[in-house]
């Protein structure tokens, strides 16, 4: 089974810990805490691919939740190599967490070419409906960096029930991380000063034999 | 110049320090939040420009602009927008805010009110009550005057300025020195990014395990229709293995480790950063400005424990005896008059820019660090409240440093305080400040030293 590595970016307090329980876990999060360094949650998803046609193959989403502190910012650039897809929240009170999410994607894009990006807003029940229905399409974040956006609240386990259009969104999105990552590309060689980790062969077999 | 064209006058410098909060407070201070309650915007704004008047005040009393009564006037203003909104407008706002964030109390604004005004009571009596030890004001005064309010209000903020000072004075001479500057390899850099990236290698692996786990579980519980959880862990337990909630456990274990692993990156990276900062040329400059500080600090350590010791009074004010030493002992011909209206221009008019700018860039650190979505308006309102205390003490300790002609209209404004009272108070606090922060900066230093010499052992 491949693992897939998707980050999940935004300001501090807009949302991010509860949002990645939600995806992972299908409940909502009771006591979220402030997140220092970075959270890994694992969920699954099955992906058909319709181009070989072959059978459904399980694949494991890892969301790497980054603390969005500030002060943090000089020891984040190590959590930003391999990956495969970007989820970038703001909070759809705050408008200011909007106009920092550029920032963010510029932040942790390293390489040439950048994955596969979502935008979500979050805290859509602390919002007024008039406020939503002014944003169909897509906000402000969105259309500068040209890729779709869910509008949801992390509280209710509705917003990404199947059938739903923030569903289809999320699944199409979790498609193209997995074309993403499993297209064949040039590998490229590692950054000087890059730390390359490599679990000795005693922890694989701890972890991976069972 | 009559009072009219004054309070044109003043009225046009308090309009613009008011924009000058207004602009600092949304493009510094709150730039990361959205001001959902204007009030908190206009408090702090007036907060600010109302300080800054008051300083201006003391400049125009040394220069002799305007007319003494309209002087007098706009004193007594300040001093009373002052303390209504220390005492009334700040607090009682601050209690608002702390109540409606909290979730469990009912959300009619008429109870939250009322909920709030109790509160402000409460603060009420107990600022009252903490005056009541320090032997502020002579016995001829009414419970209710203006020098009660101020005589406490001065006490908290004397402590604050001299709390701040006193931390301030230790803690810039060692951020900026570069002897006290750690060496940072960047194998050791590496090495924690190694052992954080496997540690966090470890929990996916983990949650993945877990994630199959509960998938299983889920499933099994559909087939069999089972729904609670006790026999949803009977049947794990009937299955040999782990469940996913153990599993999930020890992942939680392997994440804290990883927070720790990442919190000592942070602070590996920021010695390093600090490290490259002291070789650049503004490195160098805060070095410099770092040592004449650490000098500053040593003297005023050494004046505040004379001072308590001998129990002296300082009558002289500096700027005087400045003058006094140069025209009797080094023998320069000065117009004495003259010259102690200039230096004490310069003189007052640089304190009160550095300690505004000074308490600002403080405020805002502290701001930075601990504010969050729910707490930015009872954050700002704090320190708002903070900023009015600081800035109407600091007017009263600045009595001190003016020569005897320019001093009688702030005795005349604050009325008869014990003004010695407040220095003594002051070199007390100052004291215990300085000298704690010096032991707590040296254990901590001592400790992140210990560290890196245990990790480039391990390194070798």
């Amino acid at each position: 089974t491949l693992r897939v590595k998707i980050l999940v970016l935004g300001d501090s307090g807009v949302g991010k810990s509860s949002l990645v329980h939600l995806l992972t876990n299908h409940s909502e999060l009771t006591n979220p805490a402030w997140t220092v360094g970075c959270s890994l949650q694992v969920g699954l998803h099955e992906y058909r691919s319709e181009l070989t046609g072959q059978a459904e193959r399980l694949f494991f989403l890892e969301f790497w939740d980054i603390g969005g502190y500030p002060m943090h910012k000089n020891s984040r650039g190590v959590f930003y190599h391999g990956v495969h897809g970007i989820l970038l929240v703001h909070d759809l009170t705050n408008r200011k967490t909007e106009l920092n999410l550029s920032r963010w994607l510029h932040e942790s894009c390293l390489g040439a070419d950048t994955p596969p990006v979502l935008v979500i807003g979050a805290k859509s029940d602390l919002c007024k409906a008039d406020a939503l229905a002014k944003r169909p399409n897509g906000g402000e974040a969105a259309a500068r960096i040209g890729c779709p956006e869910i509008l949801l609240s992390c509280v209710d386990t509705r917003s990404l029930s199947a059938g739903t259009t923030n569903a289809v969104k999320l699944d199409r999105f979790y498609d193209q991380v997995i074309e993403y990552r499993l297209r064949p590309r040039a590998s490229t060689p590692p950054r000087v000063g890059q730390a390359i980790s490599r679990p000795n062969r005693q922890q694989s077999k701890l972890l991976h034999g069972e | 110049m009559t009072v009219g064209s004054d309070s044109v006058v003043m009225l046009a410098s308090m309009c613009a320090f008011f924009a000058l909060g207004w602009v600092f407070f949304l493009k510094h201070l709150f730039r990361d939040y959205e001001v959902r309650h204007w009030i908190v915007l206009v408090s702090f704004s007036v907060t600010f420009a109302l300080s800054c008047g008051m300083f201006e005040l003391i400049i125009f009393e040394i220069v002799g602009l305007l007319d003494p009564l309209s002087r007098r006037l706009w004193w007594r203003l300040c001093i009373f927008a002052m303390l209504i909104l220390v005492m009334v407008v700040l607090p009682y706002y601050t209690c608002y805010f702390a109540i409606s964030s909290a979730s469990f109390l009912p959300r009619r604004r008429s109870v939250r009110s009322a909920l709030a005004l109790a509160c402000w009571l409460g603060f009420v009596w107990l600022f009252w009550r903490l005056g009541d030890p320090f032997p502020i004001l002579s016995p001829n005064h009414g419970i209710f005057s203006l020098e009660q309010c101020i005589g406490r209000v001065g006490v908290i903020g004397v402590t604050i300025m001299a709390l701040l000072s006193g931390f301030g004075a230790v803690n810039y001479p060692y951020s900026c020195m570069h002897v006290f500057v750690r060496p940072v390899t960047q194998s050791a850099v590496l090495g924690i990014e190694r052992r954080l990236l496997q540690t966090l290698d470890l929990v996916a692996a983990k949650r993945r395990r877990a994630a199959l786990l509960r998938r299983d579980e889920a499933q099994s519980r559909q087939a069999s229709g089972w729904s609670l959880p006790w026999t949803a862990a009977a049947a794990a337990a009937r299955r040999s293995g782990p469940t996913a909630a153990s599993v999930e456990s020890e992942a939680a274990n392997h994440e804290e480790l990883g927070r720790q692993l990442f919190l000592e990156l942070h602070e590996l990276k920021t010695a390093q950063e600090r490290a490259a900062h002291s070789r650049t040329l503004q490195g160098r400059y805060f070095n410099l400005l770092g040592w004449v500080f650490c000098a500053y600090c040593l003297w005023k350590l050494c004046s505040c424990t004379i001072n308590i010791v001998f129990n002296r009074v300082g009558k002289v004010d500096p700027v005087t005896r400045a003058l006094h030493i140069c025209v009797q002992l080094l023998g320069f011909r000065l117009d004495v008059q003259f010259w102690s209206q200039q230096v004490s221009f310069w003189l007052v008019g640089i304190m009160a820019v550095t300690s505004i700018r000074g308490l600002l860039l403080t405020l805002t650190k502290f701001f930075f660090a601990l504010a969050s979505t729910h707490s930015s308006n009872i954050m700002v309102l704090l320190l708002a409240q903070v900023m009015g205390m600081y800035f109407l003490s600091s007017v009263l300790l600045m009595r001190m440093n003016m020569p005897a002609e320019y001093r009688h209209i702030i005795t005349q404004v604050l009325g008869d305080l014990q003004f010695h009272f407040y220095h003594r108070w002051f070199d007390v606090i100052f004291l215990l400040s300085a000298s704690s922060s010096i032991a707590f900066i040296w254990v901590a230093h001592k400790q992140t030293v210990g560290k890196s010499e245990h990790e480039s052992l391990l390194l070798r």
